[in-house]
């Protein structure tokens, strides 16, 4: 037995936000790629509006708070680097376009290691309870605990769910979003939810991509309907009262590119696919310069 | 959370503590008027909702290491995800080195700390003369 000091659990939560507040204080802006839906393209979105915008010269970081499938660092070619562990962080992995990456993915044992979290002896059934909190604060943490240094944009991959944006634009300062959808019903049923949640909460949304909006033949280029719904991302968005940033057909060099770890707008500039990325880059870009320049 | 000691209506202070399990822990807490003692006994579950919220337990005054919850909670980390060599400082380049070299023996060291430390902490891997320059711009900014 020995005398204690009091534990401090408000002022530890306190400290852990103005830690994450004074991190972020050298990022200028931090997008987050959302949608209600899973399956819809946002890692590879993340990916290569990071490349992107890397190759415009600006300095980017991409973390991956999709813990549960953790794939950014794949994508942008990160996994098997050492990061340095200084006192005051840890060194982001450098990734393709020298973006700044940080996912748990690079800290798993091999390629066919999951994302397990340790539980107290016999509570491992009941780990419904806390897991969700613990998921929260290590991507909290991530954040908070990465050296990103000077950079123009952090991007975050979000993990789907129609309340996620919202939980974590209040948890992560700056924070923005940009949202994503498919041209399927389910899709826009579910991306409206989570627009509409976010907007309630008060979260801002920089506008709405609608991804995989046909399918690039890979000899002809031609583009061919890969959904059977037409895709109305553009009336969905002026719908949710939010900015249309672009539409983006599906090309099969993008997993070819998300193979080797090099974003689509790297390796094949000139596809049809890699184009709409740019304009879709473009419009974002607008819409921030926008906010920083009000008219 | 606090304790009052009913007879006295006092606030009951935290005496001793005790880790009786690696998740577990007790807590004495005395009451200061008449010296009624009652203990608290944490189990793993509650002691693990608290810690999910990224919150030490115990030892709040000790600093946290970069990811420590990450670094506590997974399971398997590889072995080189992270290097953790204390010696790791980021490149001098020969023009950073010939500019550190001009000021006096005295402060040299204190010169090149905190460049390294500016630079680690933006994440860079060389100090140049232009580093030098921000590093100085930042440590003299209002």
């Amino acid at each position: 037995m020995g005398s204690i000091a009091p534990d401090g659990v408000l002022e530890q939560v306190v400290a852990q936000r103005q830690r994450l507040s004074r991190r972020l204080e050298t990022v200028a802006r931090v997008v987050a790629v959302v949608s209600g839906k899973g399956g819809v393209g946002k890692s590879t979105l993340v990916a290569n509006l990071a490349a992107a915008l890397a190759g415009r010269g600006w300095r980017v970081g991409a973390l991956d708070a999709d813990l549960g499938g953790p794939t950014l660092a794949q994508m942008l070619g990160a996994r098997g680097q050492t990061m340095h562990l200084a006192p005051d962080g840890v060194e982001a992995a450098v990734g393709a376009g020298g973006v700044r990456v940080m996912s748990v993915d690079l800290f798993l044992s091999g390629d066919d290691s999951p994302v397990e979290w340790r539980h107290p002896d016999g509570l491992a059934e009941d780990a419904f309870v806390w897991q969700g909190t613990m998921e929260t604060s290590v991507v909290r943490e991530m954040a908070a605990d990465t050296i990103w240094g000077e950079l123009d944009m952090l991007l975050i991959d979000l993990p789907p769910g129609t309340e996620r944006f919202a939980t974590f634009s209040r948890l992560i300062p700056k924070m923005q979003g940009v949202t994503v959808t498919i041209p399927t019903a389910a899709s826009y049923l579910v991306v409206k939810k989570s627009v509409r949640h976010a907007q309630a909460s008060g979260a801002r949304l920089v506008g709405l991509v609608e991804n995989m909006t046909g399918y690039v033949c890979p000899t002809c280029e031609e583009v061919g309907p890969l959904f059977a719904a037409e895709p109305r991302g553009s009336r969905l968005a002026t719908e949710l009262d939010l900015p249309f940033l672009g539409s983006i057909p599906f090309d099969p060099h993008l997993t070819r590119a998300s193979n080797e770890g090099l974003p689509l707008v790297l390796t094949h500039p000139d596809s049809t696919a890699a184009i709409a990325m740019e304009q879709t880059v473009e419009e974002l870009m607008r819409r921030l310069k926008a906010q920083d320049n009000p008219a | 959370m606090r304790f009052q000691c009913v007879p006295c209506s006092e606030t009951m202070v935290v005496r001793q503590r005790a880790d009786t399990a690696p998740d577990n822990m007790s807590l004495a807490f005395q009451c200061p008027e008449c010296g009624h003692e009652i203990v608290m006994q944490t189990n793993s579950g509650e002691t693990q909702l608290v810690q999910s919220l990224g919150v030490r337990i115990g030892s709040p005054k000790a600093s946290v290491p970069p990811l420590a919850g990450l670094r506590t909670h997974l399971i398997e980390i590889h072995p080189e995800a992270l290097d953790e060599d204390p010696a790791f400082a980021p490149h001098w380049t020969a023009a950073a080195e010939a500019r550190l070299e001009q000021h006096s023996q005295f402060l040299q060291p204190l010169i090149r700390k905190a460049n390294i430390d500016y630079a680690q902490r933006q994440g860079l891997k060389e100090i140049t003369p232009e580093v030098m320059d921000a590093c100085k711009r930042a440590q003299t900014a209002p």
